[in-house]
């Protein structure tokens, strides 16, 4: 049997670490990068791996990418769940594209999406070292940290902030505007979360969101943001229409899937065992089938929220 | 000196194979903890539980995130509504749980079980 040199010995290691170096390179440099879910889609969603990509219809528990873009239609939503525990709910007729997602759970976490019409909120997941990310509209630049956050480009924009006080007599363009209002934690938040915090840029012009309820606005591109201001009850409730649609359409009594799927029988024991009074005493939760008195909902409440 | 040589070249094998398993390895369990995740909504109950559960070790923000997951499959579920609205409030987005609280009513959720809610919302309950 021929006895194999050292020269070949070498070389046979040299490949080895070759091939093992070329197999852990980041996925990045191999092509797609996932970094997600879709963990729930309502209505019609599609996917597209980038602008000029073909139209894909998107399913339930189906990865998302670097580059990919996601577009709902009229009735629908979609959430991203990304592999940090961060999640993008994405409202009905919006599109949104995630540009990119970096995550060590032993490190940071850091994104970059962009909105590119509609409604979207951002959960950030688990506690990093550090955690950043962004977004971007046509007319601004989003900047994140550890927080939850509702944000709003083109038409729907204007809608949520068109009877804001703060808003009156502005000139925007409804193609082009970004409302951005924070959601959350405050100081005062449970849990030992990270008090949000978003920096809404335009123009040269940096507005700091640090209070839930806070927003800003910006009216077109070219123009500074407005804010911050208090967001009304008015403002909050359409911006929450815009995100969960479905929520909305059957509690005006006109849901088509509450009328296909179970609904509930009561308010659940995981919900009625939070339902704690601070003293501890627990508080029974007495139900009845929310089919038979569904919620009256609207788009358009008054002042006070009300419908 | 061939015992040697094919040691070493049985190590490297060894250590090439483990780069190339261990990132998929973990990436692939990631993704199945978010896959159970999405898995857990299609159930109400069961995706109340699981956000019971994230709020009770602290990750109020993954829970409401699981509660809107179940709200787009079950719109109506007066529980997932209440604790949205709940959760929202833990936050210290008061203003937001409040909205939501004063959309529902006292027959649906039960008015001690409603009263409590608003007061987790540092706020009494209207008349």
């Amino acid at each position: 049997m021929k006895r194999s040199s050292p020269r070949s010995t070498a070389a046979l290691l040299v490949s080895v670490s070759i091939i093992a170096s070329a197999l852990s390179v980041p996925a990045s440099a191999q092509g797609r990068v996932e970094v997600g879910n879709a963990a729930s889609v309502v209505g019609s969603v599609e996917i597209q791996a980038s602008a000029k990509a073909k139209k894909r219809k998107l399913a339930r528990k189906q990865r998302v990418a670097w580059g990919d873009i996601i577009t709902t239609s009229k009735k629908s939503q979609a959430q991203l769940l990304l592999l940090d525990r961060s999640s993008f709910g994405i409202g009905t007729k919006s599109r949104v594209r995630i540009d990119k997602f970096v995550y060590d759970p032993n490190k940071d976490r850091s994104f970059t999406a962009t909105l590119l019409k509609g409604a979207l909120r951002f959960f950030s997941g688990r506690k990093g070292r550090k955690q950043s990310g962004e977004v971007k509209t046509s007319s601004g630049r989003i900047g994140i940290r550890g927080t939850a956050v509702d944000m709003f480009a083109g038409p729907k924009a204007v809608k949520v902030g068109e009877h804001e006080d703060a808003l009156k007599g502005v000139k925007d363009k409804k193609d082009e505007a970004t409302m951005v209002i924070l959601r959350g934690p405050g100081v005062g938040t449970a849990g030992e979360l990270t008090q949000g915090l978003v920096e809404v840029e335009a123009a040269g012009v940096t507005v700091v969101l640090d209070e839930p309820g806070l927003a800003a606005y910006i009216p077109r591109i070219g123009a500074a943001p407005i804010g911050p201001f208090r967001i009304s009850d008015r403002g909050l409730l359409r911006s929450q229409n815009r995100l969960a649609p479905e929520v909305k359409r059957a509690n005006d009594g006109g849901g088509l899937l509450g009328d296909l799927l179970p609904v509930a029988a009561g308010l659940g024991a995981a919900a009625a065992a939070v339902l704690i009074s601070q003293d501890g005493e627990e508080v029974p939760g007495v139900i009845v089938n929310p089919n038979d008195s569904p919620v009256a909902g609207c788009d358009d409440p008054d002042a006070n929220g009300v419908c | 000196m061939r015992k040697f040589q094919r040691s070493i070249l049985a190590a490297g094998a060894i250590s090439a194979l483990a780069i190339m398993t261990m990132p998929a390895m973990a990436q692939t369990q990631n993704f199945d903890e978010i896959d159970a995740l999405s898995d857990a909504a299609l159930d109400e109950q069961a995706g109340i539980q699981t956000a019971s559960n994230q709020a009770a070790n602290g990750d109020y923000l993954e829970a409401i995130a699981t509660l809107e997951r179940v709200l787009a499959i079950f719109p109506k579920s007066i529980g997932a509504r209440t604790l949205h609205a709940v959760y929202l409030c833990d936050i210290d987005d008061k203003q937001g749980g409040l909205v939501e609280l004063r959309r529902l009513k006292k027959k649906d959720v039960g008015e001690e079980a409603l009263r409590a809610a608003f007061l987790r919302c540092g706020s009494e309950m209207p008349s």
